[in-house]
């Protein structure tokens, strides 16, 4: 009798812990925030939100057209969380980061530095490791944040996507994670590098969601941007970019044109890159060789070549060897004499493969400028699609 | 220092059986014994070893954790033969037999001291960790209330139950340990590893012994002699011990992988920021609150323990009859002592980081060797034994 009258005391006992629920929050009370934008204000920085605006998005209750799937926020501060908090004046949700998709660094931050500002993101509980981070090329982070983008509803949303698909399918973007870029920056031996972004089009004209079927403003991916140490120093270019990409082995696919022996041009799909740094030593000095092995199909031949001779496959294997030498050499070049920044990680190859050297250096970047770098593209030709001869060689003349 | 036929109240108490089993069978089965040794070595080292390693040996932190297990090993092979010269003793009891009744005694007070302060520093750890990574704005204290009210329940049910519940957690844990490994599989790179001793073997001997600090497997020579007997009991905790450091060394080397050497290091909580990073296409991911489970389970089962040895060992030191006695006053007790021990983050990574393995080092490897080498020379090579008390002549 008296253990069941415990057993009643304990089950009334254990409700009073749940009233109190310290950390509760209702869905309907947290605005989830999609994108953050940090921009350089005169003392501090502004940040910008973008946060969901659920009703908008689910269409099975049908959508006001009046009403935009997502609403963009900014406010100032000394710090980033300072400005975050100050938001509540503005926002009538408590911000909730857990579904960020992306952060985007005004450029003017950008090349003040952005490690102040990144401490927060990496230090709050709230943030994980599934965004990617880009910087504004030639604007605000709020005025890409003010977007609105066709297809998907969610701007921030679709720009993750975008630059995940991009990074597939096209060399001369790239996705960074928070972890990849913290571990850029901390680790000895390489700099970072951000993915750019910029509105294509006019800048006003995109703040609605537009009943163009064309928009009149659209984001666009465009080149990375090159940091020495935290401090952005410049841009790379769609080459630049795709050296970076090749001889960090981080092309899933892309594609490479080349010119055909008779004038036109034909294209090949670059898949299976796999890329192997050696570092050799002259005298004192580190040498890098990179040998890469990259796997191709023809895409188009739009030009007069005879793809039934074994010779002519051989003849745009050397061809395509020779571009692709050379769009990594300009990128290379960009990088060690324009920059000063290794942005390949080869600091990070010398540290693994000489550490005898290495531990002489006192200035990476320095060295890393005069360091010699040798390419070695071996292409392996595969497949040439589903027809034989170009159209331009089989039409009638 | 007379020999401990003087004394048979010692031997007396060796019978004194815990939770109420007056049936010769032991508390403990071979395999359960082997599961709570290797919760035991995994406890709160899962959360905290990766980062020390890593910020002291850098990109050795894997050699150093493997030369961190084999000190383990060999104390705990060192343990075993200790606790079988003894097979119905437990740590505090031969240390009266050795010592003689006052130091003995004082030595034993001060073991169990050293595991309360232990259970206490463990409940503050895992408060730390939930509010730091999940429970923000819940107040450390009301976790710790609940979490402390659990421990004293269940190491109240005694050993047989709490040996179950770890050996009915095993499975869980483990599948939840392999997605942890997940991101580790396709960021598997030996690259990252190299160059091997950059800094000399000094700071990975270091790293690995202050490592090897964290275990404290010698508190499971408490729950010794209640494992059934035979060659299967060495065995167990040699095999639980190796388990458990298997999923150190899988977790300290799978955050050099995905998280590389800075990064690890400058993580309060590496392994969590490794379960952060598991992604599955698009079906397995954002599953690191569910990992939590993993930190939880072992953190609980080592407190269990500890905190069930402490009451144990004052018990058997003050000659206390009734096991249950002291668990619920001492339970009351390890609040306030975890929460003023550890007073802010900071310090509880300091302390671990810099004064744990120097202050454990009397207790958990110093005194049960003393114990040993004072052992050969009092009793020859002879175990000893309830069953054939020492020193009489056969």
């Amino acid at each position: 009798m008296l253990r069941s009258w415990a057993f009643v005391l304990l089950a009334v006992l254990l409700m009073l812990p749940l009233e109190g629920c310290w950390s509760r929050k209702e869905l309907n009370e947290l605005g989830i925030v999609v994108g953050l934008g940090i921009d350089k204000d005169k003392d501090g920085y502004e940040v910008t939100v973008q946060i969901v605006n659920p009703g908008q998005v689910s269409t099975r209750n049908g959508i006001r057209p009046e009403a935009t799937p997502v609403s963009s926020f900014s406010e100032t501060g000394e710090t980033v969380p300072e400005a975050i908090r100050r938001m509540t004046t503005l926002v009538s949700k408590k911000l909730y980061f857990s579904h960020l998709r992306i952060v985007i660094f005004g450029e003017a931050l950008a090349r003040e530095g952005i490690a102040k500002p990144l401490d927060y993101i990496s230090r709050d509980r709230q943030m994980r490791n599934d965004f990617y981070l880009v910087v504004a090329k030639g604007s605000k982070a709020s005025d890409i944040l003010k977007i609105s983008s066709p297809i998907d509803p969610i701007p921030a949303n679709n720009l993750n996507v975008k630059l995940a698909n991009s990074d597939k399918l096209w060399a001369a973007t790239g996705q960074i994670t928070l972890d990849r870029l913290m571990m850029d920056l901390q680790s000895p031996g390489k700099d970072p590098t951000l993915t750019g972004i910029l509105i294509a089009g006019n800048k006003r004209g995109g703040e609605t969601p537009s009943q163009r079927i064309e928009p009149r403003a659209a984001l666009k991916y465009s080149g990375m941007a090159v940091f020495r140490q935290d401090r952005m120093v410049g841009w790379l270019d769609e080459n630049g970019t795709k050296s970076l990409n090749y001889l960090q082995g981080r092309v899933h696919q892309t594609l490479a044109t080349a010119k055909c022996p008779q004038g036109g041009t034909l294209s090949a799909n670059i898949m299976n890159v796999k890329t192997r740094i050696r570092v050799g030593k002259s005298g004192d000095e580190p040498v890098i060789n990179a040998h890469l092995r990259i796997e191709v199909d023809l895409a188009d031949a739009e030009c007069k070549i005879d793809l039934s001779k074994n010779e002519s496959l051989t003849w745009i294997r050397k061809q395509l060897e020779k571009k692709t030498l050379s769009v990594l050499e300009e990128g290379l070049e960009q990088a060690q004499h324009q920059f000063h920044a290794d942005i390949y990680g080869f600091g990070r190859y010398v540290h693994r493969q000489q550490v005898g050297i290495w531990r002489k250096v006192d200035d990476w970047d320095e060295q890393f400028s005069r360091m010699k770098v040798r390419i070695y593209p071996d292409i392996h030709f595969r497949r040439i699609g589903t027809i034989q001869q170009p159209i331009e060689q089989v039409r009638r003349e | 220092m007379g020999s401990a036929v003087d004394r048979p109240d010692v031997l007396e108490e060796a019978e004194i059986k815990l939770n109420n089993s007056d049936d010769k069978k032991p508390l403990v089965s071979i395999r359960a014994f082997t599961i709570l040794t290797m919760f035991y070595t995994v406890g709160t080292s899962i959360l905290i070893t990766p980062g020390g390693l890593n910020l002291h040996a850098k990109q050795d932190a894997w050699i150093a954790c493997l030369f961190g297990i084999a000190l383990d090993l060999a104390l705990v092979w060192v343990f075993s033969v200790l606790g079988e010269r003894y097979p119905d003793l437990t740590i505090i009891q031969y240390s009266r037999v050795l010592l003689g009744r006052w130091l003995g005694g004082a030595a034993g007070l001060l073991f169990s001291a050293f595991c309360y302060l232990l259970a206490a520093l463990l409940v503050a750890d895992l408060g730390y960790f939930l509010t730091t990574q999940v429970m923000s704005d819940t107040p450390i204290e009301a976790l710790a209330v609940i979490f402390i009210a659990a421990v004293a329940y269940t190491a109240r049910q005694g050993m047989r139950v709490y040996s179950l519940t770890a050996e009915m957690l095993f499975p869980w844990v483990t599948l939840l340990l392999v997605i942890l490994l997940f991101p580790v599989f396709n960021k598997f790179d030996v690259q990252t590893l190299r160059p091997v001793f950059e800094f000399g073997y000094i700071p990975v001997a270091k790293g690995g012994a202050s490592f090897s600090m964290l275990q404290e497997v010698a508190v499971l020579l408490v729950l010794y002699p209640f494992v059934s007997k035979g060659k299967g009991r060495r065995n167990g905790y040699l095999a639980g011990t190796a388990i458990g450091g298997a999923v150190l060394f899988s977790v300290t080397a799978g955050s050099e992988f995905v998280l590389g050497v800075e990064l690890t290091a400058n993580h309060v909580y590496p392994s969590y920021a490794l379960a952060k990073n598991i992604r599955m296409g698009h079906m397995i991911e954002r599953v690191e609150g569910l990992l939590m489970f993993i930190w939880v389970c072992s953190v609980f089962i080592k407190t269990v323990v500890t905190f069930h040895a402490s009451v144990i060992g004052l018990n058997q030191t003050l000659g206390i009859r009734d096991s249950k006695l002291l668990i619920w006053p001492l339970a009351i007790g390890l609040f306030p002592v975890a929460m003023a021990s550890y007073t802010n983050i900071v310090f509880a990574v300091n302390f671990v980081d810099k004064y744990w393995a120097a202050y454990a080092f009397p207790f958990i490897v110093l005194f049960p060797l003393l114990l040993l080498c004072l052992s050969f020379i009092r009793h020859g090579r002879r175990s000893v034994g309830y069953d054939r008390p020492p020193g009489r002549p056969s």
